[in-house]
């Protein structure tokens, strides 16, 4: 049974409410697709039953949380797109080693991290090509929405078939264990990390300046106005030599012009402008 | 200036060209080389996947039903492929001997090896980088991970 109109409205304006996200009409199929475990999980047939669920207990009981993260949780991979990561690798770090030579310190944030495959990457860039950064006070936050991908993120335990996604198999053997069907990321790489909780509609606090913000593939679930708001904020943290790193199908045209972007190959880095 | 020779009609040619298999030389520039790729393995079943996954890509593909099979192709052809795609286990020559036996010889200094192979263990992903292979792919895989994979290896058939 898929889901009907008026459901499909209320877990719409759920998500946008609480999420900010944007599920645009038509998208019936996605909310039936990724709902149909929960309510399987929570004792119901279909997803019609979670959802009267949710509007009876509108002051939650771990379901709300459950349906927002189940539509929030993205598509995510090791290196994804890998060009981004050959410019972080061969551009970006290089020069912030310059320019923070003084003070010896290089602060990344990986926004919307999901499961960790983000993070981890940066962290086997650095360790694996840039020895000098051992003596350095070298930060990595990632943070996400959905507590749940963060304690998958944070355990750094890996399916085959995560390895199997993009991941260069000599990486996979420097930086992983393998325990059963699992692969494991080894303790030094997974210390390198802050894993944290962070809604990026909501007020972000105990934020300090990054040298690096990767924030891909998720404004596009936004609307413009929360896209400006999250990228205000995202201004504030950046300093002149800052970059941001956007996802590769996502542009700030038409939604900010605070940002300068400088063109590696397929990459576009954003600056923000003084 | 333009290059006349006979190419394979792969599905994404035929997109981008229309079905035209007699015109298409003419229509390629000289420096839009395809990408050669090769799969070795005895399964004729995986082999058609994949096969069939990399001229979706964009490759000029050919096939192999064992290591000693593929290093003849190997030997005889006039233009060495840019990627070999290599089962583990085979009757005649395994994968891994096949590894060891290309890297032993300068002619295929730039053939990239990659295992494609339901071997998982880390001592076996080990063992095949240390003979010489490239990169490791580990069975079931979908086109994406195949993809991405040849991408860490610089391989753009695109």
């Amino acid at each position: 049974m898929s889901i009907n109109q008026q459901d499909f409205t209320y877990v719409q304006t759920l998500v946008r409410q609480k999420a900010g996200i944007i599920i645009d009409d038509g998208k019936e199929y996605l909310i039936e697709l990724r709902l149909k475990p929960v309510a399987i999980k929570n004792g119901y047939e279909n997803v019609s039953g979670l959802v009267q669920k949710l509007k009876e207990h509108s002051r939650h009981n771990g379901t709300h949380e459950q349906v927002i993260e189940a539509l929030t949780t993205n598509e995510t991979s090791f290196f994804r797109d890998l060009h981004p990561f050959e410019v972080f690798k061969n551009v970006i770090v290089p020069e912030l080693i310059e320019k923070n030579a003084a003070t010896r310190t290089l602060k990344i944030w990986s926004a919307a991290c999901s499961t960790g495959q983000e993070p981890y990457t940066i962290a086997m860039i650095l360790r694996d090509s840039f020895p000098q950064l051992a003596h350095w006070n070298v930060s990595i936050l990632a943070t996400d929405l959905a507590g749940k991908v963060l304690d998958k993120a944070r355990s750094g335990v890996f399916s085959q078939l995560e390895v199997n996604r993009g991941l260069p198999a000599l990486m996979m053997v420097k930086y992983f264990d393998k325990q059963g069907d699992s692969w494991i990321i080894k303790e030094p790489l997974r210390k390198m990390i802050v894993f944290r909780q962070l809604n990026l509609l909501e007020h972000w606090s105990g934020m300090h300046t990054m040298d690096i913000i990767f924030i891909r593939n998720v404004l596009i679930y936004f609307d413009v106005e929360a896209k400006r708001s999250i990228l205000k904020k995202v201004r504030e943290l950046m300093k002149n030599d800052s970059f941001l790193l956007l996802g590769s199908t996502e542009s700030l045209i038409n939604v900010t012009t605070d940002f300068n972007n400088v063109r590696h190959d397929k990459t576009f880095c954003f600056k923000r402008k003084f | 200036m333009v290059r006349c020779q006979l190419v394979t009609v792969t599905p994404r040619r035929r997109e981008r060209y229309g079905n035209h298999q007699l015109q298409l030389p003419d229509l390629l520039p000289e420096k839009e080389r395809y990408m050669k790729a090769m799969v070795i393995d005895d399964s004729r079943a995986m082999r058609t996947i994949l096969m069939q996954m990399l001229s979706e890509i964009g490759f000029d593909v050919s096939g192999a039903g064992d290591g000693k099979e593929a290093l003849k192709l190997l030997e005889d052809c006039k233009e060495c492929p840019d990627v070999a795609l290599v089962d583990w286990y085979m009757p005649e020559m395994s994968g891994l001997d096949f590894v060891k036996k290309v890297r032993e010889q300068s002619d295929f200094d730039k053939l990239q090896l990659m295992m494609v192979t339901s071997e998982s263990e880390m001592a076996r992903v080990v063992e095949a980088l240390e003979a010489g292979a490239n990169e490791f792919v580990m069975k079931p895989f979908t086109k994406d991970v195949v993809k991405e994979k040849l991408e860490i290896l610089g391989i753009h058939a695109e």
